[in-house]
């Protein structure tokens, strides 16, 4: 046994002494990649822009820095951060050449494993070659496929810059709530480098992406002539244009619409609100009605899926039929011309009033989608079933058929609760002016 | 041997020797040999003489070198116990019916002039018969042999008057004295001089009386002991509070006050060889397997040794794989628990010397029990079980864990933390692994100072010590502050062990796996899981193995891990193959069934 | 006679059931997904269906010969040379199938979790544990493997119920995959995944009495039939078929899918240990079983020096693939494809020889 034991020793000894421990990385001796943009490069194919923390503690010394294109060849630019996170920028003729090319600036080895959010700029992705840029992503074992995917106007370079922790000093969690802010409003959705790259290779869908923007809060004027009564859902705004101000420039708004590895176009907060109520990824929004009886009033209303969208699919010939019901649950949140809406017959004149709004919402963006012949909606994934094999429904080739396709929308909408009022009871004051 | 041919060893097959068990202890056996030759010759011998020295002359440089092969090594013990059998054989002398050459050959033995520490005192019994005492002073109690030995065969009384018996009868006379004149509990008669020598170190009297071979030797032990006491490592909220002593008789009382049962049976062994030390072995009949009692007398007994101080020793001596790094033996100090042991089917092995008893055979999760569970309400005894078996996961996988994940594996780290994590070791110069092998080794540096500190600075020096020197190793830059929580996690999972031994082992397997995950993550950790795991499945307690109820798995008592209610508990734990396996009725109480339970209908 | 110990029931059907399912962590569902699309979870039933049936001649012929193991079987139905044969076609399956997974083994993890570690080493660490446990013998490992499958079990649960945000009912259609006729043949063909169940008749002296190889055997096909099914349907469930079959280890990837912010994600490493365990065992399950023919093929009595030289093999065997193509397209492949003659074919051969020569006890008595 002793001999035995010896033996044994004798190869734990060989093998630790041969092993080199070649996968270590002591944490300290990475820089872990919080953000990856990719534009499209002026000196070569690729720029590449990597955001990382870069543990200043005493920072927020928002250093200006020149434009990162200006520079020539490899010239990698390092722009100073506030709160301690910083980014480098690279013109590369490959993803991973970039990463080696940066790593001879950064003094750390680029880590990509924490990586949550890639950025794509928006020139880049109506090229047709957001494939061709996709595919070294996924295929890196560093990035994981769970990182928020979003299209930004402009340069991803400059959404990379005005990407800094806005609450707090961690912008992992800033990345990480925001993203998944999405499920409070509807205004965009969360669409993650796996459902982007499940959806490019799919055979019955097309894919859709957040749409983000650096906001110059340009289309914030403080002054002018006040607002009248007109309504507005404020929905209607595309990315980048929320008449806002602030110290966060970046906002996500909308979605990116894509044919295959193309973005053909996009969508507004409001579109992007019903897409996801199509998709039955909405979970809860406020939404904004105007008054039925006094359309100056508006009644906005909390509005949150009663279950998942139904969708049948039956085909007449090649041609599908598809009969989507929408099931939506709302409370009251105020009432400004204070009538009597929490009761009927006033509450069933809101609710329809809401539902004849979504489905024409609705209608309208199926038919934009079909005139593009895009179904994001997730259809196909539906009428697959209609199908016996996989050879079978790829030869039918869903995307090519959903142009002709028929679709019948019927949207439920209950009004559960008036929210904490029973009822209003008129101001006496101004109640008389009407 | 070169290392060529080591290496020639290793490789090429040599059938497995079914090895001595006691191979690895070659020096103390041969010692004890020679103080065994030696102890018997000294009675040819002068007298006078100091053992040990003539002992340790024995050891001439030739002795020293050239340990011998094993074959003829044990071809020579044998023929040396031969040889020893034979001798103490020729010397087991009888006692001789003069007196003279009695105390002549107690002096020689004892080496008297020297040795200060026995009495011999003469007397004379009822004024007329030659008689003379032997005991050990401190060891025999003063008030016993002045009160009801001296006393009687001195005093006034049908010894001194009567001449009632003929001196030609000596039998007659001795058993006349123990009749009638000495009023102890425990007296036996002995014919030998070693009995008698064994008896009077035991601190036990002789008496010797003229014209008589035969000794009379009279229960006086007096010696000093520890009186019973408040338990010290396993100290429970719930439970009685009493602990065992360093005395064997106390210490088998204890037990036996507990169970009150015939069939709870004692055994006494001899164990060591100079030292004249005893451990007894306690079982019940009838619920205990045979075949373990048997095991454990077969391997006692096999034990040669000169010197032995305790069960530390002896569980030494006896357990199954040495070389393994779990405890294969449970110790406890509590009476209570040991009763409960002997209840399962246990055998208990109590040393003479230290307050500890020795369970055999155990199973690895019984490491996770303490006397208190069975106390307590079976929900909080299950929680604390799971409490207790988390602490030896992070006691034991902790740093190791970290090692891998900060070194490997990164991105299971939340990114916030590992930023922080990133942030905090900005400023320390050492890899991880220094890092935190500076930080374990430290913290076990201040758990064996504590043990050694006086009891009054002790508790401070643990708690201080471990908070300042964690405070300022960080604070210069030496650990970053999350080790420091790490490693004092890993300090407190492992003082929830309730076997100490398992936390020594855990202690030194965390090595191991920090090592381990170091070198290759979680693919070294795992793989020390699974040969570590290895090892200990192929791990039998006194041919239990060790992880019995639960692999192999046997009919279970449900008190593994999580404890049923008591009244579920009915089966005796089925790998110790009990011959009783029963340990309550069907129906462990009666009262919630109408018709069952109840005595009125 | 050679050592094995003795276990019971249950030691030898985790054993048996980790060996069997382990495969789903490599590269395999990967390719199931290539050959019959998003049917693999009841393709696999079909496979176990027929493994059940292979088995039950395995059980008949041990029944026929109680108290014999599958070599000793051999050689007492087909006489000695025929029987030296077949046992020899056994052992070199069970060892091909080793130094595979091993190989196999190698590739994922370096395509995952240690991209630069030189195989090598990884291959080497892992040759350490299969001789360890080998030298411990088999009743350490089956010991080892009952003792773990609970915490195995438990995260294998957990990750499938983790992984619950990212399925997608839709992703099981078009039902038929791409056909039922493919289904079919490659569910008889892959019952070879099922193969690893003939260790049961190698160690069959270990487990006391035929009835207990009979219990072990059926509720290890059964369960591991079940896992792998479920595994097939999650990672189904969680990947659309054109993205399945582009993954090399779905389950880990789809482990890493598992994403609740900020609340739980980046759970992989639990699988990690999963896998590596399960690997362990299930490689050290059949190599033990190989040297075990080895040694009652040419009647030595001890297994103890056998292990090392085999171990050097199987290391050797290890490295002999040069990429992940060659071991996932090749290997894997060709063991799926004819994998299942040794385990099922040769022991129905044996039976039926052995039922026309009327050896053994007769099966009604």
């Amino acid at each position: 046994m002793g001999r035995l034991r010896s033996l044994i020793m004798l190869c734990i000894m060989l093998i630790l002494i041969f092993s080199g421990c070649y996968d270590i990385r002591e944490i300290d001796d990475v820089a872990h990649v919080l953000a990856i943009g990719v534009d499209r490069g002026v000196s070569d194919k690729w720029r590449l822009t990597l955001q990382f923390a870069s543990l200043n503690e005493n920072s927020g010394n928002g250093q200006q820095e020149g434009d990162g294109s200006s520079g020539g060849g490899a010239a990698s630019e390092s722009g100073g951060g506030q709160d301690g996170y910083t980014y480098v920028t690279v013109d590369a003729p490959s993803f991973f050449t970039g990463i080696d090319m940066l790593n001879s600036s950064v003094p750390r080895r680029l880590v990509f494993t924490h990586a949550s959010l890639i950025v794509l700029s928006e020139e880049l992705s109506k090229d047709d070659i957001v494939g061709d840029y996709i595919a070294p992503i996924i295929r890196f074992r560093e990035v994981r496929r769970t990182a928020h995917m979003v299209v930004t106007k402009g340069s991803a370079l400059d959404y990379i810059r005005a990407n800094q922790p806005f609450i707090g000093t961690t912008l992992a969690k800033a990345l990480q709530t925001a993203a998944t802010e999405s499920t409070n409003t509807g205004y965009f959705l969360h669409t993650t480098l796996s459902d982007f790259y499940n959806q490019l290779k799919s055979t019955c869908g097309q894919p859709v992406v957040t749409m983000a923007a650096v906001n110059e809060f340009r289309h914030f004027k403080e002054k002018g002539s006040k607002w009248g009564n007109e309504f507005n859902t404020g929905g209607q705004y595309l990315a980048g244009q929320l008449p806002r101000q602030g110290q966060n420039k970046i906002e996500y708004w909308g979605t990116a619409l894509f044919d295959q590895g193309k973005m053909v176009d996009e969508l507004n907060g409001q579109e992007t609100r019903t897409l996801a109520i199509i998709r039955g990824e909405f979970e809860r929004g406020f939404f904004t009605l105007q008054d039925p009886k006094e359309p100056k009033f508006v009644i906005p209303l909390d509005v949150r899926p009663a279950g998942r969208p139904k969708v049948k699919i039956s085909f007449n010939g090649d041609t599908p039929t598809i009969d989507l019901t929408i099931h939506l649950k709302g409370d009251i949140l105020a009432v400004q011309s204070r009538l009597h809406y929490e009761q009927d017959p006033l509450l069933s004149l809101l609710e329809n009033t809401f539902k004849k709004n979504i489905k024409s919402e609705v209608d309208q963006l199926i038919n934009r989608c079909k005139n593009l012949n895009l179904d994001v909606f997730k259809f196909g994934d539906v009428a697959a079933r209609k199908f016996w094999t996989i050879d079978e429904w790829e030869k039918y080739n869903w995307n090519k058929h959903f142009k002709d396709t028929k679709v019948n929308t019927q949207v439920e909408f209950v009004i559960r609760s008036t929210g904490t009022q029973m009822k209003s009871s008129p101001i006496p004051g101004t109640e008389e002016e009407d | 041997m070169t290392f060529f041919e080591l290496i020639k060893n290793l490789i090429t097959y040599q059938k497995p020797t079914k090895g001595d068990r006691f191979e690895l202890l070659e020096d103390y056996t041969e010692r004890a040999d020679l103080v065994d030759l030696n102890i018997s010759n000294m009675n040819s011998s002068k007298s006078g003489q100091d053992t040990f020295s003539d002992t340790f002359s024995f050891k001439t440089p030739k002795d020293k070198k050239h340990p011998l092969d094993v074959d003829k090594w044990n071809e020579e013990r044998r023929q040396k116990a031969n040889i020893q059998g034979e001798s103490t054989s020729l010397h087991k002398d009888h006692i001789s019916k003069e007196l003279y050459q009695n105390q002549q050959r107690i002096k020689q033995k004892f080496s008297i002039p020297k040795n200060k520490d026995i009495i011999i005192r003469d007397l004379k019994i009822g004024g007329k018969t030659e008689a003379f005492i032997v005991y050990v002073d401190g060891m025999a109690d003063r008030k016993t042999i002045n009160d009801y030995i001296l006393g009687p065969l001195m005093a006034e009384g049908p010894l001194r008057t009567e001449p009632c018996f003929k001196e030609s009868e000596d039998h007659f006379f001795i058993d006349y004295i123990l009749k009638n004149v000495l009023s102890v509990n425990n007296i036996i008669k002995a014919t030998t001089y070693d009995e008698v020598i064994l008896q009077v170190l035991n601190g036990l009297t002789a008496l010797f009386v003229d014209d008589s071979d035969v000794c009379i030797i009279i229960e006086s032990q007096g010696y000093e002991k520890r009186t019973v006491d408040q338990p010290i490592t396993e100290t429970v909220i719930s439970g009685p509070h009493e602990a065992f002593t360093e005395s064997l008789r106390t210490n088998l009382t204890l037990v036996r006050r507990i169970i009150r049962n015939q069939n709870l049976l004692t055994e006494i062994l001899p164990i060591g060889k100079t030292d004249n030390s005893k451990c007894g072995i306690m079982y019940i009949d009838g619920v205990v397997n045979n075949k373990v009692v048997d095991e454990v007398k077969r391997r006692i007994e096999s034990i040669d040794i000169d010197f032995i101080m305790g069960s530390g020793m002896l569980n030494q001596l006896i357990e199954d794989h040495p070389f393994a790094i779990f405890p294969q033996i449970l110790t406890t100090e509590r009476p209570d628990r040991t009763a409960s042991f002997l209840m399962e089917g246990k055998v208990i092995i109590i040393c003479d010397g230290t307050p500890y008893a020795s369970v055999v055979p155990v199973t690895f999760f019984h490491m996770f029990h303490s006397s208190e569970d069975s106390f307590m309400r079976w929900q909080f005894g299950t929680f604390i079980r799971f409490i207790r078996l988390m602490a030896f996961g992070l006691a034991l996988f902790l740093p190791a864990f970290y090692i891998a994940l900060t070194l490997y594996h990164p991105e299971a780290v939340p990114t916030e933390l590992l930023l922080a994590i990133e942030r905090s070791r900005e400023n320390v110069p050492f890899p991880v692994i220094v890092e935190i092998l500076l930080m374990e080794i430290s913290f076990e540096l201040i758990r064996e100072a504590g043990v050694r500190v006086p009891d009054v600075i002790g508790q401070t020096l643990g708690i201080i010590g471990a908070l300042i020197l964690g405070q300022s190793a960080v604070a210069a830059n030496l650990v970053s502050p999350i080790l420091v929580i790490i490693v004092s996690i890993t300090g407190l999972g492992n003082f929830a062990m309730p076997s100490y031994y398992m936390g020594v082992a855990i202690r030194i397997l965390k090595f191991l796996f920090i090592f381990l995950a170091a070198i290759a993550g979680f693919y070294g950790l795992s793989l020390g899981i699974f040969i570590v795991g290895g090892f200990a499945c192929s791990m039998k307690s006194f041919g239990i193995p060790y992880f019995a109820p639960i692999a192999p798995k046997t009919k279970i008592n449900p008190d593994v891990i999580v404890r049923q209610p008591l009244w579920r508990q009915t089966m005796r734990p089925d790998f110790t193959n009990t011959l009783n396996k029963r340990r309550a009725g069907k129906i462990a109480r009666g009262w919630p069934y109408k018709n069952k339970g109840g005595k009125k209908k | 006679m050679i050592r094995e110990g003795k276990f019971g029931v249950q030691e030898a059907m985790w054993l048996t059931t980790i060996t069997i399912s382990s495969k789903v962590f490599y590269t395999s569902p990967g390719l199931v997904v290539s050959i019959v699309g998003n049917t693999g979870w009841y393709m696999t039933l079909i496979s176990m269906a027929t493994a059940i049936l292979g088995f039950t001649f395995i059980y008949l012929l041990l029944k026929r010969f109680p108290d014999k193991d599958i070599i000793a079987i051999f050689n007492d139905t087909m006489g000695g040379i025929m029987g030296f044969i077949f046992s020899g076609i056994l052992g070199l399956y069970l060892l091909f199938v080793a130094t595979s997974t091993i190989s196999e083994f190698n590739e994922v993890v370096k395509v995952y979790v240690f991209p630069l570690t030189p195989s090598v080493l990884i291959i080497a660490l892992f040759a350490l544990g299969v001789l360890v446990l080998c030298l411990l013998g088999l009743e350490s490992l089956a010991r080892f493997a009952k003792l773990s499958v609970y915490a195995m079990l438990f995260g294998f649960i957990l990750i499938l119920l983790l992984g619950i945000h990212n399925y997608d009912i839709n992703r099981l259609f078009p039902i038929l995959g791409y056909g039922f006729d493919k289904i079919l043949v490659s569910g008889v063909v892959r019952s070879s995944s099922y193969g690893e169940v003939i260790i049961l008749a190698v160690f069959a002296t270990s487990l006391q009495g035929v009835h207990h190889i009979k219990k072990a055997g059926y509720t290890s096909l059964i369960i591991s039939g079940l896992s792998i099914s479920v595994s097939l349907l999650a990672f189904n469930l969680s990947f659309p078929y054109y993205i399945g079959q582009e993954i090399v280890a779905p389950m880990y990837q789809m482990a890493s899918l598992i994403d609740y912010g900020r609340f739980i994600q980046r759970v992989e490493p639990v699988f990690l240990f999963i896998w590596f365990l399960s690997s362990f065992i299930a490689v050290t399950g059949v190599f033990y079983c190989f040297v075990s023919i080895y040694c009652k093929m040419f009647r030595i009595q001890d297994i103890r020096p056998i292990v090392i030289g085999s171990v050097i093999i199987l290391f050797a065997g290890a490295m002999i693939q040069s990429n992940i193509g060659v071991t996932a397209s090749l290997n894997i492949q060709n063991i799926r494809q004819y994998g299942w003659i040794p385990p099922f074919i040769l022991p129905l051969i044996s039976l039926v020889i052995g039922t026309l020569r009327k050896r053994g006890v007769k099966s009604c008595g």
